[in-house]
């Protein structure tokens, strides 16, 4: 599988919902949105034994729910000859063309694969146990305007429907002998108008509906907007709140640099 | 009874068109009435319906004449905003209109737009999940429903702000026989027991037909407009599909015309044959069509094959096949049974998980699907997935250099001239209409003349003249002793077709293979596979006739009761 196919596999399935129930699906989206903050916050810093406190901590939270242990693990191993190939090349540049230290050189590749593996995990808790709408209503408690979130969200909802129009005009045009990997670069490309023009046709058309329903379905009819779920900040959040701050306070403050 | 939907003398122009998609239309239909809006492709029935939302002019343009009422609101006056809460819609293709990814959300979507109250919106998602039944798809990702669920979640959200018009552009085109059955009679559940006005419009009509209060035909303009059972011969003329057993009264000349096979339609064909079973039964055994009309060369085999997709779901579960020069074969099942999997794998663009697949005794699993492809030939469902050159000449030109033809006009042009698409060759694929675009794709297919033809789905989302064209256009093809492979749901087709053989598919499986006669009166395979039989071979098992005759057709079924009436 090529490497630009494999990323995109493994990071849509790390976006998607998941409906299975575990302990992140019943926290407040706003606090999963703090947990994010501060999981940035703490790979921020260019301490190797912080990024590592940081790494520990992040993965001992996902232990209530394997399945997206092992989501965030499918999304790094689908990423991992990309940083693998970038890590090399990066090495070897600063090594050859800066003079740089190879073990310092490398040393910093390292930072960068914990700093990857700490945000894959905080963004799979999040996107995994939140709907876009939840994500969405919390968003717009917090002031942004519901109309521009719901494009970012129709966009998402909307990939893998493409990708999966790709994957069947790809098939169509195979059956008709196409060969994309044959030939030149100049004839490769051009052969890629036969994947691109009916993706681009089909997109259009189904774009089309989708704004016709929308417009429909009331959508944009006034500035503001009702939600159906009540978000309520419990006990539960609160406590998962305050672990998440003070651990990021204490990784900054305490955690040998 | 107040009325629901009025068009006054409605005549549409799209822009930059100088000839009208309706002329002339006037209607009224009343609340708590299922109308069936009927008619040929590119007749006017989705330009209707889009008049009837108000996206006609207010998002399309052009030129609009006449008076369009919703609801008693005058929506070229007032726009779509002004009915959006008491009008629902459901588009043919209901994946396109879903925002959200979670069912619940769906549903209460609209609501949150229209600034219901929160306690308000879950108490009405509540009601409307509860009527459509739909509880167990609540928190269910919206990705992952099949389309006839996909169709309850999009009925559920009109219903949750209580719209009291429903209307649907082709709601059947990709549901299976089961399915459109299902939804058929959900739709009138809400007419009847909601007062719901329901309006459909639809190409498929054996189910919608015996709970529509009205049929109006339209083409371009209004043809007829009444109940069913007197719509019949105007449809016929119209070249709109009917139930078969409508049309087998139509041929046979008898009325009241019955809509589905009900104990007056049984009554009426049994008094007709009382006399007539025991002195014809001999003749009526020679009706069965020979099975035996292919080679006993083995073209594709297919050994115990397994398939599991990326998501670890089993989709063959040991599928053993064997397909024979000059078969013309029919694979029917429910959407899901695995049809479409199989027949991927005989030009390689899947690879089985276990067992094997040989094409003319070459492994797929070790040749290219270019290799494969020059025998195996597949059409597939949605020809706007292969288009993307700027002539129709050039569509076909494409396919036959891929296969190392260069400098073929002259073929292409003669295959062009088989499908009577000569004369647009310098047109633009996308300028064709649906059906011209159905035979390009399959022009394009047959250009390199691959040995082994396969078509999925081919009936999707077409009118009944097409079919007919598409028959025609197989026939030829079966005749000129290649290898023939339909993939579909549509059972009322495949009666029509010059198949010699059916393998009926459910759950991954391989459950029954053989002569359509033998296949399609096996009820009780069909019914467990979730395929619906053709009309008439219902009819025929009620009457208790399949001992004498099995009749796939109104047609069929007309000429032996001729036969039989003549010979008394």
């Amino acid at each position: 599988m090529p490497i630009e196919e494999s990323i995109i596999k493994h990071m849509q399935s790390a976006l998607a919902y998941e409906e299975t129930a575990c302990f992140y699906h019943h926290l407040d989206p706003r606090v999963k949105l703090l947990y994010l903050v501060a999981a940035f916050a703490m790979i921020s810093s260019g301490s190797i034994m912080k990024l590592l406190t940081a790494l520990i901590f992040t993965y001992t939270l996902a232990f209530p729910c394997p399945r997206i242990l092992r989501k965030t693990f499918h999304v790094l191993a689908g990423l991992a000859p990309f940083m693998v190939l970038t890590a090399l090349f990066v090495v070897a540049f600063t090594v050859i063309f800066a003079g740089e230290n190879p073990e310092t050189a490398a040393l910093e590749q390292v930072k960068v694969f914990i700093r990857v593996a700490v945000v894959a995990v905080t963004i799979t808790v999040l996107t995994s146990s939140t709907t876009p709408q939840e994500l969405i209503c919390a968003l717009a408690k917090l002031g942004f305007r519901y109309t521009y979130l719901y494009t970012l969200i129709i966009a998402v909802r909307f990939i893998p429907l493409v990708f999966k129009e790709l994957s069947d005009i790809y098939d169509a045009q195979r059956s008709r002998g196409l060969e994309l990997e044959r030939g030149g670069v100049r004839e490769r490309l051009r052969k890629l108008n036969a994947l691109l023009i009916p993706v681009f046709v089909c997109s259009l058309l189904r774009a089309r509906d989708l704004a016709e329903a929308l417009e429909l379905r009331g959508f944009g009819y006034s500035s503001k907007r009702t939600f159906y779920r009540n978000l309520k900040l419990g006990k539960r959040d609160a406590a998962f709140a305050v672990l998440v701050s003070l651990s990021a306070l204490a990784i900054h403050l305490f955690a040998p640099g | 009874m107040e009325s629901a939907v009025t068009l006054r003398n409605v005549t549409y122009f799209y822009p930059l068109s100088t000839s009208p998609a309706l002329e002339d239309v006037s209607l009224e239909i009343r609340r708590g009435e299922f109308a069936v809006i009927a008619g040929p492709s590119g007749g006017g029935k989705s330009t209707l319906v889009r008049i009837l939302l108000g996206l006609i002019p207010h998002i399309y343009g052009g030129e609009l004449r006449g008076e369009v009422l919703v609801g008693g609101v005058n929506v070229i006056e007032k726009g779509f905003k002004a009915i959006a809460s008491s009008i629902g819609v459901v588009l043919q293709n209901p994946e396109n209109q879903i925002v959200n990814a979670v069912v619940e959300e769906e549903v209460a979507f609209t609501l949150e737009n229209l600034l219901y109250k929160p306690e308000e919106i879950r108490e009405r998602v509540d009601e409307a999940i509860r009527t459509l039944e739909i509880d167990h798809l609540r928190k269910r990702l919206t990705h992952t429903l099949s389309s006839g669920e996909l169709q309850k979640v999009a009925i559920a959200s009109a219903l949750a702000l209580d719209s009291r018009i429903l209307v649907f552009d082709e709601p059947l085109a990709h549901l299976d026989p089961c399915g459109a059955r299902e939804l058929a009679s959900i739709l009138h559940k809400l007419c009847r027991e909601r007062g719901i006005t329901v309006i459909v419009a639809e190409h498929r009509l054996a189910e919608l037909l015996r709970y529509a209060d009205r049929v109006i035909v339209l083409n371009k303009k209004i043809l007829f407009d009444g109940a069913p059972a007197s719509a019949i011969g105007k449809m016929l003329e119209a070249g709109v599909e009917v139930p078969p057993v409508s049309k087998l009264f139509e041929e046979l000349g008898k009325s009241p015309v019955p809509l589905h096979v009900d104990s007056k339609a049984i009554s009426v064909i049994a008094s007709d044959i009382a006399n007539c079973r025991a002195t014809h039964a001999g003749s009526l055994a020679s009706d069965r069509r020979s099975a035996a009309t292919y080679s006993s060369e083995r073209v594709i085999t297919a050994e115990d094959l397994w398939y599991r997709y990326p998501n670890g779901r089993l989709a063959l579960k040991g599928v053993s096949l064997e397909v024979f020069r000059g078969d013309f074969i029919a694979i029917v099942g429910a959407n899901g049974a695995g049809k479409t999997t199989l027949v991927r794998h005989f030009n390689g663009l899947l690879k089985p998980w276990k067992g094997r697949v040989r094409v003319f005794g070459k492994d797929t699993r070790f040749s290219s699907v270019a290799e494969l492809a020059r025998s195996v030939g597949i059409v597939f469902q949605n020809p706007l997935h292969q288009f993307f050159e700027r002539t129709v000449l050039r569509e076909v030109l494409f396919t036959l250099s891929n296969f190392g033809c260069t400098n073929c006009v002259e073929k292409a042009l003669e295959v062009l001239r088989a499908f009577g698409l000569e004369k647009l060759a310098e047109r633009s694929p996308y300028e064709l209409s649906v059906g011209e675009q159905r035979r390009l794709a399959i022009a394009s297919i047959l250009a390199y003349e691959p040995p082994i033809i396969v078509l999925d789905e081919p009936t999707a989302g077409i009118d009944y003249s097409l079919k007919l064209e598409l028959l025609k256009m197989l026939a030829r093809i079966a005749e000129r002793g290649k290898t023939v492979i339909v993939v579909s749901h549509d059972t009322e087709f495949l009666a029509l077709a010059p198949i010699t053989r059916v393998v009926v598919m459910a759950d991954g499986r391989v459950v029954a293979s053989g002569d359509p006669r033998e296949v399609f009166y096996d009820l009780e395979i069909l019914k467990s596979s979730r395929v619906t039989p053709p009309q008439i071979v219902e009819l025929v098992k009620q009457l208790g006739l399949e001992g004498a005759c099995r009749p796939l057709s109104s047609r069929e079924f007309a000429e032996y009761l001729k036969r039989c009436r003549g010979a008394h």
